[in-house]
């Protein structure tokens, strides 16, 4: 053989030249030379890569295909920056909309006595020169940062006077002036003139005798009255009034009401009254507080429409108004002159702060979430690539014969899904877009985070193309150089899921030592663990059993022989291809699975965060008094009434007794038939009559059956009780504390408890609470408050828990779309040799009708199996996870289980529609491809 | 280059080795054997012993058993057999798509089962020509004849020029059909065009499965004698066929049965 290689090397490079072509020239040692010199460049050059971009328009199916794809995997890669950014903006809009409008304005101030209180009597009075200064540089501080800003003046309570003089301490009266633009259209007025001055509330000018048109004399001061508004405490707050409504309620219940607010029609009328009141502390005469004015300019901003970003920007250009402001001459540094306390609004910071806090929270779980669904997007992305080398068929493969490697097969394929994967991208990212402002927690987004995900849009375009196009050229180099008839490697066999699962198993054991819930300052967060487990389950899981499905469809196949034609074509076309089958089978199985558990965990944590709230109250609502209240038929009409005492004590620890009417007392109470083996209305039943010489209780929180002691009080007045538990539970409605709560009839007591028992009635109800205030004020208590079930958890921020989970069910819909274009792509990948074999079918006698059923057969039983097992694999890890979903461990009851049927019967009926489609569309195809046509190009 | 040799005299004649002074002698037919002479300076391909085994879970096939044949250029060699005698592995093997699992294979003197995918592919890109069965296969379906030779000589890295593509295409009874595309052309003009693809840029083998299996007779008599035609451009011509009209005009023959060479001259 040697010699043959040497022959052929001695031979001229130019003995073999033809017409038909010049040889190629020598590139290895070896031999003659049989590369040619051909480039990169030079291959690019030729028409099919010349032509590609154009060649790919011209193959519809492919262009869809690939487009669809693209934007699936834009839409993936786009929505985890996106998300987030739309959770934080909603987190802070939903906070903002719970508090007072403007906790969303920049806002910066001073609060300083104007009179020169503490100013050594040889030093020139600078109050006027300083007020002016600051009522000149905070506005323009602002201004300098781009904000508008407008005024508010809130004055020091000024005293009344009658002719420059004050009453005694004893029949003092006290008014505060108050300054905003736009106050007197945000009152009810009763009465008003012309001109500049003050509005006094209806109060004052009753009490006072004060028409319009008369002066008001404070701190020696006279300001006219030009209106009398309808007093504010009388009316609901309007939002105006939001964050002033402590001006004029009497909102922490102090002995002395606040004082009366006159409102001032401009900024002098303010300071005439408000510089009077610090000369009047000056001089030592009239003064009796030790207050400031406060004087602070707001700069509204659209509370629907913020954004993280915009909020952080407004908070950092408030902080460089600030301190420019403040450092204007008059700072309090400077000695002997006034006090001056400058301040910035902190309350969107805190905002800001909490909202960053549950996008961090979101962040753990919203990521890998994210990962997959793109990695996912990538899998279609591929299949795409795979697809359009079918249908690109007859040219690569010719291409490949001709010696043309897979990589210039990729560049090929680049070059002509280019233009689709682009329209895609585009597509996608609008797309996602579009759902988070339809679907999204919010549709305010970020510009840094709009930036983010352009960018992960452009990294999934361009990995998304380069895979497509790898795929592409592999699979176009295999229908030449595949090699057939090879023995499988071991690599092959290697049930790689077992990896996922060990990592499952791993994350699950982690979980276990962990919170699943945890909470950042008050927002729960959701451990990433609780999600990456189960996507890393499923998917390991999945695979699995679709592995061992696979396993007995060989004897499947052979026992199909005896069946109805239709179904042996579907055994037949399903056992095929098995990996195709098993793959599809796997891919619809995951979606099924992730949102299954994914939707079973977000019902389930609703659930329980509903119940703990419910038990804590009792009911949806208690209505709660000061003073005694006695069971009527009208407090049995509004609902149950609760004897809550607070200080109780079994055994000595201490505890909370709820004395109740065992009658009446389950038809308001909230209860779940899993907080103890017997119902309440059974346990009820025990509680009127006495167990011997004891009173029969029921107990939660660890108190055992049998005789105890309960003390009602705390001090030596305490009224001792000889008790008998008589059933518990783990759970009984009303408890609010970690400590034992015991249930008993309130009129066994028969005794009144003494005053350190600190009871306190409540009126459970699920219904209007009106009738059961109306109630208490009839019977002279005075109404507490309406307890309800959203104040349970007022401060604690579940936004995170939903959302995480509504991000995951977002995947496993995202997922059963690529599910879906992953059917399809496998019918159009088999549809030509389904439509061969559904040509020569019909020669042999098979009817449409049933090549239809057996299509529908074949696809049937492939979802059908996918949502068993989909079904059966998410409900092994609920039963792993739900039960560490605590939202609130302190809070009983500890999670319940919630099945969404609705979802459920939404995937079932998906399932089915998804079935008949496709199977329809493989029947049209099928039907109008032209056999004849079909059996000319072998299949 | 090329051109000017092609300006000197008839393109069909251009070998200055021993095949040339056959070729002129116009007696392609009476070659002498050429692993007798010098296989290395005549065989575009030869075959020595070799096997192949196909290997499943469950078996292992033997698809060729000690085969040994050489592939003179300039000559057609027929390999006939029924299905599963292993004619498509050996076209495998030839078209440097497979290697063998044992013995050996020279393509232009160097050994296939050597080689690496790449240097396959390579050797494949230079030297080997295949041609499907179907034959619209063979040809890119929005070039016009012309450039169809064009992208076939590209692809081999040669520049050929309109001149010389033109004048092939019309020695196959073409050159009316230079701006049309495949599907303006019959089946039979198609598998010529495709033949003319074949031997552009002056591959040393050939390779044909089934040629005439979709085409009339009419059309496959006139694709037989293109390959008749192009045998004088020194290319070795190694054709797949049931067609005893293939047979006929093959100057060797290689009949397979069960993997085993049955036959063969």
């Amino acid at each position: 053989m040697p010699s043959i290689v040497e022959d052929r090397v001695s031979e001229p490079a130019t003995s073999q030249k033809l017409t038909t072509g010049q040889p190629a020239p020598s590139a290895d040692g070896g031999g003659r030379d049989t590369r040619p010199p051909r480039t990169a460049r030079g291959l690019l050059l030729l028409p099919p890569w010349i032509r590609a971009p154009m060649l790919g328009l011209r193959q519809p199916g492919a262009f869809f295909a690939v487009a669809v794809a693209a934007a699936i995997l834009a839409c993936a890669a786009a929505s985890a920056a996106l998300f987030l950014s739309s959770a934080s903006s909603a987190s802070l809009q939903q906070q903002i909309n719970d508090r007072c409008d403007n906790a969303a304005y920049p806002m910066i101030g001073t609060q300083t006595y104007l009179g020169p209180f503490f100013r050594p009597e040889n030093e020139a009075d600078v109050r006027p020169e300083f007020t002016a200064q600051t009522d000149q540089a905070y506005p323009e501080a602002l201004a300098r940062q781009g904000m508008d800003s407008n005024p508010i003046f809130i004055g020091a309570q000024s005293i009344l006077t009658e002719n420059g003089q004050a009453p005694s301490a004893q029949n003092a009266r006290f008014v505060r002036p108050f300054y905003r633009p736009g106050a007197v259209d945000q009152i009810t007025v009763l009465d008003s003139g012309s001109g500049n001055g003050i509005y006094v509330p209806s109060f004052v000018a009753e009490r006072d005798q004060i028409s319009v048109g008369d002066s008001l004399e404070a701190d020696g001061a006279s300001v006219p009255v030009v209106g009398i508004y309808q007093n504010l405490y009388d009316e609901p707050v309007r939002d105006f009034w939001c964050s002033y409504s402590s001006l004029f309620n009497n909102e922490t219940n102090a002995n002395t009401p606040p004082a009366d607010l006159v409102i001032a029609t401009d900024e002098a009328t303010f300071y005439d009254l408000a510089l009077a009141r610090d000369n009047a502390n000056s001089q030592g005469g009239m003064g009796f507080f030790d207050e400031t004015s406060v004087r602070m300019w707001e700069v509204p901003v659209d509370p629907d429409t913020v954004t993280s970003t915009s909020a952080s920007e407004n908070v950092a250009r408030q902080d460089v108004a600030f301190r420019e402001a403040r450092s204007i001459s008059g700072d309090p540094t400077r000695p002997g002159d006034f006090r001056e306390d400058s301040f910035q609004s902190e309350e969107l910071s805190r905002l800001i702060d909490r909202s960053q806090r549950l996008e961090n929270g979101l962040r753990g779980p919203v990521i890998p979430t994210a990962v997959a669904g793109t990695i996912l997007a990538m899998l279609l992305v591929m299949a795409a690539g795979s697809y359009w080398a079918d249908r690109r068929l007859r040219e690569v493969r010719l291409l490949s014969s001709r010696g043309v490697g897979p990589g210039a097969l990729a560049v090929k394929a680049a070059l002509e899904l280019v233009i689709p994967a682009a329209l895609g991208t585009v597509a996608g990212y609008y797309l996602a877009r579009g759902l988070i402002a339809l679907a999204g927690p919010a549709d305010d987004l970020d510009p840094d985070a709009l930036r983010s995900a352009i960018l992960t849009t452009i990294a999934g375009f361009v990995i998304g193309l380069i895979l497509l196009s790898s795929v592409a050229g592999i699979r176009s180099r295999n229908f030449t150089e595949k090699p057939i008839g090879h023995k499988r490697s071991w690599l092959s066999l290697i049930p790689y899921e077992l990896i996922l699962l060990g990592a499952a198993g791993y994350l699950w054991w982690q979980l276990r030592g962990q919170e699943a819930v945890v909470f950042d300052g008050s927002v729960a967060q959701v451990n990433g663990l609780l999600v990456s487990f189960p996507l890393l389950f499923l998917a390991g899981a999945a695979v699995l059993v679709v592995r061992l499905i696979m396993v007995v469809l060989p004897a499947l196949r052979r026992r199909a022989h005896g069946w109805s034609p239709a179904a042996f074509v579907a055994v037949n076309q399903l056992t095929a291809n098995r990996v195709v089958s098993a793959s599809l089978l796997a891919a619809l199985c995951l979606p099924i699975a992730v949102l299954t558990y994914s939707a079973t965990l977000t019902a389930s944590s609703q659930r329980t965060v509903d119940s703990k709230a419910l038990t804590s109250v009792g009911a949806e609502r208690a209505v709660t008094s000061f003073g005694d209240l006695e069971a009527t038929p009208a407090v049995d009409a509004a609902g149950t009434l609760v004897a809550r005492y607070q200080a109780a004590f079994v055994d000595g620890a201490e505890a909370t007794a709820l004395g109740v009417d065992p009658a009446d007392f389950a038809s308001e109470a909230y209860w779940e038939d899993s907080f103890a083996e017997q119902d309440l209305e059974s346990m009820l039943a025990q509680l009127p009559d006495m167990a011997g010489d004891r009173i029969p209780v029921l107990a939660a929180g660890g108190v055992p059956l049998g005789p105890i002691t309960l003390e009602l009080g705390g001090n030596s007045q305490a009224l001792s009780l000889d008790a008998e538990v008589v059933a518990v539970a783990d759970v009984l409605p009303g408890r609010r504390t970690a400590e034992p709560l015991i249930l008993l009839d309130d009129r066994l007591i028969g005794v009144e408890a003494p005053q350190s028992a600190n009871l306190r009635y409540e009126i459970w109800t699920n219904g209007d609470p009106e009738p059961a205030a109306a109630e208490i004020r009839e019977q002279g208590a005075r109404l507490f408050r309406v307890f309800t079930t959203t104040e349970v958890f007022e401060l604690a921020n579940f936004l995170g828990v939903s959302w995480t989970f509504g991000y995951l069910q977002a995947l496993a819909g995202f997922v059963g779309v690529i599910a879906i274009g992953g059917l399809l792509l496998y019918l159009e990948t088999r549809q030509r040799k389904r439509t061969a074999s559904y040509a020569m079918a019909r020669r042999m006698g098979l009817s449409r009708w049933t090549h239809f059923r057996s299509l529908l057969a074949e696809l049937g039983s492939v979802l059908v199996v996918a949502l068993i097992v989909g079904a059966g694999l998410a409900a092994a890890a609920i039963a792993m996870a739900y039960r560490q979903l605590d939202v609130d461990p302190i809070r009983e009851p500890s999670p319940l289980l919630a099945i969404p049927w609705i979802t459920l019967a939404g995937i079932a009926a998906a399932t089915i529609v998804v079935a008949f489609g496709t199977a329809g569309y493989a029947q049209r195809r099928s039907d109008r491809a032209n056999p004849a046509e079909v059996l000319r190009l072998g299949g | 280059m090329a051109d000017d040799r092609a300006s000197d005299s008839s393109w069909e004649f251009h070998w200055g080795d021993s095949s040339f002074d056959e070729a002129a002698d116009g007696v392609p037919g009476d070659a002498p054997s050429v692993l007798v002479t010098d296989p290395a300076r005549t065989a575009a391909a030869s075959v020595i012993d070799v096997g192949k085994v196909y290997r499943t879970a469950t078996e292992e096939v033997n698809a060729l058993l000690d085969v040994s044949k050489v592939f003179p250029r300039g000559r057609i060699t027929a390999i006939a057999g029924p299905s599963g005698s292993g004619k498509s592995s050996l076209l495998r093997i030839l078209a440097c798509v497979d290697r063998p699992s044992s013995g050996t294979v020279l393509v232009e003197g160097r050994d296939v089962a050597t080689l690496r995918v790449r240097q396959r592919r390579a050797l494949r890109r230079a030297s080997v020509s295949y041609m499907f069965q179907n034959p619209i296969d063979n040809l890119v379906d929005y070039l016009p004849a012309r450039e169809q030779v064009r992208l076939a000589s590209r692809l081999r890295g040669i520049r050929t020029g309109a001149e010389e593509i033109e004048r092939l295409l019309r020695v196959l009874g073409l050159d009316h059909r230079l701006r049309h595309t495949p599907h303006q052309l019959s089946g039979g003009e198609q598998q010529r065009l495709a033949a003319a693809c074949a031997v552009i840029g002056h591959p040393a083998i050939v390779i044909a499965d089934e040629p005439t299996a979709e085409l009339d007779s009419a059309a496959a008599d006139r694709v037989l004698e293109a390959f008749r035609d192009l045998r004088a451009e020194g290319v070795a011509f190694v054709i797949s066929s049931h067609d005893p009209r293939v047979v006929a005009i093959a100057d060797h023959l290689l009949r397979l049965d069960h993997g085993r060479v049955v036959e063969s001259n």
